[in-house]
């Protein structure tokens, strides 16, 4: 990256305000170095879907969070592993790089509580996890939990990232975040520097017309392991 | 069987039919916020035995004293206890007891117009749907079908019993809505028109001898009516006189209603609003409504005020006719030219549409012969209420808080039940049980019918206009906040520590309510209903 194109993408960030998250501070930060998939509805989601709490829309493009230098996607072709078998599509769609809303890019599981998890190879220093279950529609996903750990089995060393399950019913403990309309900028979400191997994800069924759990693609941004 | 025997038999088999339709499942549409607005003025009564008449809001009392005795006959413990049935059930009497008003407009509509008359508003959607609603407008239609029904058989027979009668719904008329002076402007109005019926050749007295003294009414018998009805009004307005000054509040009233005739505010609708909504109306997405079968009756039944051959064949009173024809019109454009509309005022001039339509019932049926081509017409008839009755029963339950219904206005959904059940929940967990503090803090006054689903708590604050400030109301320290869903971002930033955002509930199409609980609060009692994992 050229001096020219740093200095325009801290503008950019500067612009929007972007915050300098605790766990990505100290030595040189560049923009989380991302991209987004093609939108696949026009406009933004109006009214919040009965039941759920999702927070309304911000209106204007994320600001673009910095990250230090050497920061990339981990989980590019890793490993993605499930509680139980998919009912439809292949696990590796959701490491496979192509998070566009099209058909065959999404994986599906049955209805209820289910998860996906990333096995990064080694430990890693994280500071942001991306994904996009389904944005083909402004859909709200529930109960969605984001821990990581270097424990395969969840048992030890957990860390709970993101849970807005706020009134547990998929059991793991009460959350306080806000749920989220699906769209093409997906989620992001603040691993604050935490180090961990695994990255696991949960969902319970959302507002679409069927109850089932889908994932189109799950980034995980980090240092990767010397 | 005799005919009167008949007649009784017929009538109370009518009524049987409209407390089926109006009866059942009275509590399964939420309450509207008018209807919650009534309740929570009844509370007063209920608990107090007082009444204050308000000049700006609620109008009169009637409906309340109505539902006072019912609703002790449920034998609730308090006014928390109360569910809304308990509150339709005396307007749904009356909107059925109309039935038994009909057998006194034989000589007017003839036989068979009373008949049909009877059955077209026991079956009629509007008249179905806004019996199972907790406002005045059924008690004004019933009051006023009884104070026409008092008249005329004053009318037709001189007795002072008749008239007095008639006083009396005068009186109740009165005392039920203010919009009464457009009622009785019209029916002042019909009876002139329906006097001039002697001048154009009518006859007036009916074939079965009886007097025809209304064109002449004794003076006195006209003045002892007007004391009545005045002291039935009074007596009402002023809560059985424990508000004796409250009844002149009556006069200052007109100020803010003719404010609100305007329709600046929400309730702005064309001249054709309610034409349109009983002729012929197809919401986005929902099925036709319509009612012009008995339009098209009453049209037939236009025929009677100007050939009184006609009516008179079917044994209806020319002059009934033309008051009925009158008063129709009258109060239809009076309340098309008002900009403020809500639908369940077309109920007082929809009632005179039904009264001619009977009458064009029985004119076609005395147009044709005996024998099959009676029959034929007859079944016809009874076709065209089946469509009626099926279309109520469809706007009566399928369609109750459905906005493509037809009548369904502004109508709360299911959501407000929601809150109610999460609230009481809540309540019920926390130490401080009825105690515990609510605060609803929303962008307009149109927060009803929230008072009446919060009704189980003893403490519960209101904010409109804007989210008062930490001093003001302390959000931070209260145990459940409701707040409209555009205070989102501001609550966000004052309630994410203390409080959980549980979820979005609809009030009303396109109004969302948003639950905060305090972390305190929500935690052990949703952690209490969780199974372990």
């Amino acid at each position: 990256m050229n001096r020219i194109t740093l200095l325009v993408a801290a503008a950019v960030v500067c612009a929007a305000g972007a915050p300098i998250t605790t766990g990505a501070q100290g030595g040189d930060l560049v923009p989380l170095p991302h991209t987004l998939p093609k939108p696949a509805f026009a406009g933004t989601p109006s009214e919040a879907p009965v039941g759920t709490n999702v927070e309304k829309p911000l209106g204007r493009p994320r600001p673009v969070p910095l990250v230090p230098k050497g920061t990339t996607n981990l989980a590019l072709k890793k490993k993605a592993t499930s509680g139980r078998p998919p009912f439809a599509g292949s696990l590796d769609l959701i490491t496979d790089g192509n998070k566009e809303a099209t058909d065959g890019t999404t994986v599906e599981l049955k209805p209820r509580t289910q998860w996906v998890q990333i096995d990064l190879g080694a430990p890693s220093r994280l500071f942001y996890i991306l994904f996009w279950h389904f944005h083909n529609e402004p859909v709200v996903f529930r109960d969605v939990i984001v821990q990581v750990s270097n424990d395969p089995d969840f048992l030890d060393g957990v860390t709970t990232l993101f849970n807005n399950d706020v009134d547990n019913s998929s059991g793991l403990g009460l959350g306080k975040d806000r749920e989220y309309f699906e769209t093409r900028e997906g989620k992001l979400v603040d691993a604050k520097g935490a180090t961990a191997r695994y990255v696991r994800l949960y969902s319970n069924g959302s507002t679409y017309r069927d109850p089932l759990n889908r994932y189109t693609e799950v980034e995980v941004y980090g240092l990767p392991a010397r | 069987m005799r005919p009167e025997a008949a007649g009784i038999a017929t009538t109370l088999l009518i009524l049987a039919v409209a407390l089926v339709l109006r009866l059942p499942h009275l509590g399964d549409r939420p309450f509207h916020g008018d209807e919650a607005v009534h309740a929570v003025k009844f509370r007063e009564l209920w608990e107090r035995g007082r009444y204050e008449y308000d000049p700006n809001e609620h109008h009169g009392p009637t409906i309340y004293y109505a539902a006072l005795p019912l609703v002790a006959a449920t034998g609730r413990a308090s006014f928390a206890e109360t569910q809304e049935a308990d509150f339709r059930l005396a307007v749904a009497l009356m909107g059925a007891a109309m039935v038994l008003l009909f057998p006194l407009l034989r000589e007017g509509l003839g036989a068979r117009g009373a008949f049909w008359a009877a059955l077209f508003l026991t079956v009629s959607a509007p008249f179905v749907f806004y019996s199972r609603y907790f406002i005045q407008e059924m008690a004004l239609v019933a009051f006023t079908l009884a104070l026409i029904a008092g008249g005329w058989r004053y009318h037709i027979s001189g007795r002072i019993v008749w008239l007095m009668g008639a006083a009396v719904a005068a009186g109740l008329v009165l005392a039920t809505k203010e919009t009464s002076v457009l009622t009785l402007a019209a029916l002042v109005l019909a009876w002139r028109a329906s006097r001039s019926t002697r001048s154009d050749g009518c006859q007036d007295n009916p074939a079965d001898g009886t007097r025809d003294v209304a064109l002449r009414p004794r003076r006195l018998h006209l003045g002892l009516a007007l004391l009545l009805a005045l002291s039935v009004a009074y007596l009402l307005l002023s809560g059985f006189l424990s508000h004796p000054l409250g009844p002149l509040g009556y006069f200052e009233t007109y100020t803010p209603w003719l404010h609100r005739a305007t329709g600046t505010e929400l309730h702005r609708h064309p001249w054709h609003y309610y034409l349109s909504l009983l002729a012929w109306q197809q919401p986005k997405g929902g099925p036709v409504w319509t009612e012009l079968f008995v339009f098209v009756l009453a049209t037939v039944g236009l025929v009677a005020a100007f050939s009184p051959k006609v009516g008179k064949r079917a044994g209806a009173h020319p002059g009934f006719t033309r008051f009925v024809l009158v008063y129709t019109l009258a109060l239809t454009v009076a309340y098309s030219l008002i900009p403020y509309k809500t639908p369940w005022n077309l109920l007082s001039f929809y009632l005179g549409f039904l009264l001619l339509a009977g009458l064009g019932a029985g004119i076609l049926q005395s147009w044709v012969q005996p024998g099959a081509p009676r029959t034929a017409v007859t079944v016809l008839l009874l076709a065209g209420v089946g469509q009626l009755a099926w279309q109520s029963q469809r706007a009566t339950f399928d369609y109750r808080d459905d906005r493509t219904g037809p009548y369904a206005y502004a109508q709360p959904l299911r959501g407000v039940r929601e809150i109610e059940q999460r609230v009481n929940e809540l309540a019920e967990f926390s130490p401080q049980k009825d105690k515990t503090v609510a605060q609803v803090v929303f962008t307009d006054d149109y927060h009803w019918p929230l008072p009446w689903y919060l009704r189980r708590l003893r403490h519960v604050g209101y904010w409109t206009g804007k989210v008062p400030a930490e001093a003001e109301a302390h959000l931070t320290g209260t145990p459940i906040v409701l707040s409209s869903a555009e205070y989102d971002a501001e609550l966000t930033t004052r309630l994410q520590a203390s409080h959980f955002m549980i979820g979005f509930h609809s009030l009303r199409p396109g109004v969302l309510v948003q639950m905060w609980v305090k972390n305190e609060l929500w935690e052990p009692y949703i952690l209490s209903r969780s199974r372990p994992r």
